[in-house]
């Protein structure tokens, strides 16, 4: 199962440390995109072993479903921080007068 | 996956009781049978059943206090050819009566074979019901977050 | 950044294991009641049955506690034994498989549910 990637996330990443000295607390947002990012990667991993391991029989039906929802909940979050962080990057730019 | 564990358990079982079922119904139906190929009179089936333990283990935290797997299959060990003496029925008039008028006629009961049909039915039955249940379950847990 | 976006993380993902491994332990009960079932008639067999704990260990150096989900297949006879020493009952077996049933889509519904309300926060309260 491939889970379409949440897109580069590099340049608003680097953005951050810029937001935190406007006092917003940005760094926070960083941090929180990498965790994100980390439970993202693991989960999207079980919920593809959990999908071979139904294949194969090894895996419980019910667990496989979890695993695959974990995944699901753990994208949506990566995705809201993604948006999150885009918006406040590009709230800097306009500050900036960009 | 252990929900079609539990399928095939339910159905080692119904096989089990079918093979009873037909063995009940091939001996009433030799209740009279004085001549076999063997000679003599048929001789009563019983169907021997035995447990048989899953080869797969359920996982690794399980603790089993039996020494064997947790869930425990069934099957028949042997349809058994029963020991027992022949009845020996007064019956002068009968082509197969000896000497003294005796026909040797085979040990089974009609009543006995019902009750183990009828057993063998309800437990049948018991193993349909363990599959719907699967099933519902199946489709219960594919419903999980949806 | 709205915190009720991040109420989604390592701390509650467990909570739907927990519920997870109670699935598990229902549905392995149901393969213990369809051997007991599949065993009506075996001579000399004795029911059994599952149960399970939830034991809480603490290492005593790091102070961090597991909570561990364990299993235990035991004997349980639904009668005295019979003339072939058999002791599982039908009824008692049916009645047994119904429970567990339900309580598997108990369990079921809240997992679900559950999930549904962290799906609106990981949304961030958009669906």
């Amino acid at each position: 199962m491939r889970i379409a990637g949440i897109g580069d996330t590099a340049p608003a990443a680097a953005a951050i440390p810029a937001v935190a000295d406007e006092g917003t607390g940005g760094t926070a947002f960083g941090d929180k995109l990498e965790a994100a990012m980390a439970d993202l990667e693991k989960t999207t991993t079980e919920a593809d072993a959990a999908g071979e391991g139904l294949v194969t029989g090894e895996v419980d039906l019910h667990e496989a479903m979890v695993s695959i929802e974990k995944a699901d909940l753990v994208l949506r979050v990566a995705g809201t921080v993604r948006n999150k962080v885009i918006d406040a990057y590009q709230q800097l730019v306009q500050a900036a007068g960009g | 996956m252990t929900l079609l564990r539990t399928l095939d358990l339910a159905a080692a079982g119904m096989t089990a009781q079918r093979t009873r079922m037909n063995v009940a119904a091939m001996n009433i139906a030799n209740k009279s049978t004085t001549r076999t190929e063997e000679g003599g009179p048929y001789r009563r089936r019983d169907v021997v059943l035995e447990a048989v333990p899953r080869d797969e283990p359920f996982g690794d935290q399980l603790v089993t206090a039996m020494g064997d797997e947790p869930a425990v299959g069934v099957r028949v060990a042997e349809i058994a050819e029963s020991k027992d003496e022949p009845m020996l029925v007064y019956d002068p008039g009968h082509p197969d009566a000896d000497p003294n008028g005796y026909v040797a006629m085979p040990n089974v009961s009609g009543i006995g074979e019902m009750v183990n049909l009828l057993g063998a039915a309800r437990a049948y039955e018991a193993g349909t019901t363990v599959m719907q249940t699967v099933r519902t379950m199946a489709e219960q847990a594919l419903r999980i977050g949806r | 950044m709205s915190e009720k976006t991040l109420v989604l993380n390592a701390s509650t993902l467990p909570g739907l294991d927990r519920l997870a491994q109670h699935l598990g332990y229902h549905v392995e009960r149901q393969a213990v009641i369809a051997g007991n079932l599949a065993n009506l008639d075996t001579p000399g067999f004795r029911a059994r049955d599952l149960s399970f704990d939830e034991v809480l260990t603490t290492t005593r150096e790091t102070k961090e506690s597991t909570m561990t989900f364990e299993r235990t297949v035991e004997t349980a006879d639904d009668e005295v034994p019979d003339e072939d020493g058999n002791t599982v009952a039908l009824e008692s077996q049916i009645a047994r498989m119904d429970e567990t049933n339900i309580r598997f889509r108990a369990v079921a519904e809240v997992l679900s549910r559950r999930i549904g309300m962290l799906r609106y926060a990981a949304n961030d309260g958009r669906g």
